[in-house]
C-alpha cells in the first residue's frame, strides 16, 4: 500500500492543497484512496466536506490500536463521475492537545499512526502534514514509505527544503531506508520573475528530485474552499489544467499507479513549462 | 540570470550532519525501545498483550483490565471488572473476592478457609511470589514496549 506523506514545516506552501490534488487524481480513477489529515487546523478534512466527523486521527493517536484506521476513517462527500469518493481519517482542533501529549511519552509515540494504518488495504492513502517538525509530522513519516516535499518557488524555499530532507534522512537511516524522498512538489508557481528565479534555484539545488510544477490557478483554491475534488469542477476555467498537474504529479510519485499508456512525466520540462501555464484563471 | 534577488549572496549549503529537531525524538525512542534480554512481546489480533519472560506467561487485555499470568506452577487471573483474583496453584483453585467490602464482611472473609494443606501453602507461597514478581516485571516492561 503506497503511503505517501505530504511535508513541510513552513506553512502555507501548498500541502493541503497538494493532498488533496493527489487525492482527487487517484480517486479520478477508481482507487481506494485514503486522505489522513494530521494537522489541528483540519483544512484537508473540510476540502473534502467533512465538518464534525464522528471519529478522527485524534482517537487513532490515542488508541495506539493496530489497525484502527480503517474503522475510525469516515467517508467524504467528493463526488466523482465514475470515480471513488476517499476516506478520510478527519481532523479536530483537539489534535493540537494531542502533540504535548505524546512528548510527554516518546515511548512508541512516534508510531501511532503507522500501527493504525497496520493491515488496512487502500490502493493510496495520502498524509497531510502540520507546518511543523514535531511529533505529528514525525507520526507522518514513520507511517509513509515515501515523502512528498511541497515548497513554494519563493525566497528560504531551498532551505525549507533542506530542513525537511534532514529529518526525513534521520528517520530513515534508523527505519531501514524508510521514508524515502518521493521528490519536491513546487507549488503554486506564478509568472513573476522572482517565482521564476527561485524555481530555477530549486533545479539546480534539487535536479531531477523536483517534478513538474503545480501552476497557481484560481480553480485550485476555489475547489479547496467549495471542497470539490479539482477533478470535479468540470468546465471551470483553469480546472482540467490544474487537473491534469496533478495527475502527473501523482503517475511521478506513485509510479506504480501510472496510468498505463502515459509515461511518467520527465523532470527535466519543469524549467521549460515556466511560459506555458500559469496564466488560467489568475 | 539577469534577475538576481539574493544579489550573489547564495547562502552556503547547510551540512548534512547538522543537528536536527527530529534527533531528541529519535534519541528517546532509541534509548527506551531495547526490551531487557529474554523478554519477547506478542500482540494477538484481538489486542491482548502478551509478554513472555523465562518464568512466565503474561496475558493483558487491551483495556488493561484483566491480567493473567501464567509460570510453571502457577496461574493467577486478574480480573478487575469481576473484583476477583483467581489463583491457581499446587492442584488448587482460590478465588479471592476483591469487591470493596463492609467492616460487618471482614470477620467472615479472614475465616474463610483458603488453604488447605501445609504442603500446599509453601509451594503455593513460592508461586505466587514469582507470579507476582513476574507481573511487576511486566508492568514495568509494558510501558516500553515495541
Ligand atoms: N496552486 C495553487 N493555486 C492557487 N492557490 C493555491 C495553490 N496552492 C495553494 N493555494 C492556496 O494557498 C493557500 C495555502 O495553501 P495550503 O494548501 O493550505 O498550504 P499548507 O497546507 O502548506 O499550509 C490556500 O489558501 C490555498 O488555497
Ligand atoms: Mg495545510
Amino acid at each position: 500500500m503506497p503511503i505517501v506523506a505530504v511535508v513541510n514545516q513552513k506553512g502555507g506552501v501548498g500541502k493541503t492543497t497538494v493532498t488533496l490534488g493527489l487525492a482527487s487524481a487517484a480517486a479520478n480513477r477508481g482507487k481506494n484512496v485514503l486522505v489522513v489529515d494530521l494537522d489541528p487546523q483540519a483544512n484537508a478534512t473540510s476540502g473534502l466536506g467533512v465538518w464534525d466527523p464522528a471519529t478522527t486521527v485524534d482517537i487513532a493517536l490515542e488508541a495506539d490500536r493496530p489497525g484502527s484506521a480503517g474503522s475510525l476513517a469516515v467517508p467524504t462527500a467528493w463526488v466523482l463521475e465514475g470515480g471513488r469518493a476517499p476516506d478520510v481519517l478527519a481532523s479536530t482542533p483537539a489534535l493540537s492537545s494531542r502533540e504535548p501529549q505524546l512528548a510527554n511519552d516518546p515511548v512508541g509515540a512516534q508510531d501511532r499512526l503507522q500501527l493504525a494504518l497496520e493491515g488496512n488495504d487502500y490502493d493510496l492513502v495520502v498524509i497531510d502534514c502540520p507546518p511543523s517538525l514535531g511529533l505529528l509530522t514525525i507520526n507522518g513519516l514513520f507511517a509513509a514509505d515515501r515523502a512528498l516535499i511541497v515548497t513554494e518557488p519563493g525566497a528560504w524555499a531551498s532551505d525549507g527544503v533542506a530542513n525537511v530532507q534532514l529529518t526525513i534522512s534521520r528517520i530513515a537511516a534508523r527505519r531501514g531506508g524508510r521514508p524515502e524522498v518521493a521528490g519536491v512538489a513546487v507549488n503554486r508557481l506564478g509568472r513573476t520573475r522572482d517565482a521564476h528565479y527561485w524555481h530555477t534555484m530549486l533545479l539546480e539545488q534539487y535536479g531531477d528530485q523536483v517534478f513538474a510544477p503545480v501552476h497557481m490557478r484560481a480553480a485550485v483554491a476555489e475547489a479547496s474552499a467549495q471542497s470539490l475534488p479539482i477533478h470535479g469542477l468540470g468546465t471551470r476555467q483553469g480546472a482540467s489544467d490544474a487537473a491534469q498537474e496533478f495527475d502527473t504529479l501523482l503517475d511521478a510519485v506513485v509510479p506504480e499507479m501510472a496510468r498505463s499508456g502515459v509515461p511518467v512525466s520527465a523532470p527535466a520540462e519543469t524549467a521549460a513549462i515556466e511560459t506555458s501555464g500559469g496564466t488560467n484563471g489568475v | 540570470m539577469a534577475y538576481d534577488p539574493q544579489k550573489t549572496r547564495n547562502r552556503p549549503t547547510p551540512a548534512a550532519d547538522r543537528p536536527a529537531p527530529v534527533d531528541a525524538f529519535l534519541d528517546a525512542m532509541a534509548e527506551v525501545t531495547v526490551l531487557p534480554e529474554g523478554i519477547d512481546i506478542d500482540v494477538t489480533p484481538g489486542g491482548d498483550t502478551i509478554v513472555h519472560t523465562a518464568d512466565a506467561d503474561i496475558s493483558i487485555t487491551p483495556a488493561g483490565d484483566d491480567v493473567i499470568v501464567s509460570t510453571r506452577d502457577a496461574l493467577v487471573e486478574v480480573r478487575a471488572e469481576l473484583d476477583e483474583v483467581i489463583v491457581e496453584a499446587a492442584g488448587e483453585e482460590i478465588f479471592i473476592d476483591t469487591a470493596p467490602r463492609a467492616p460487618s464482611d471482614l470477620a467472615d472473609w479472614s475465616n474463610a478457609p483458603v488453604v488447605h494443606s501445609d504442603s500446599g501453602r509453601s509451594k503455593m507461597t513460592i508461586a505466587i511470589v514469582a507470579a507476582v514478581a513476574a507481573l511487576i516485571a511486566v508492568l514495568v516492561v509494558t510501558r516500553k514496549r515495541r
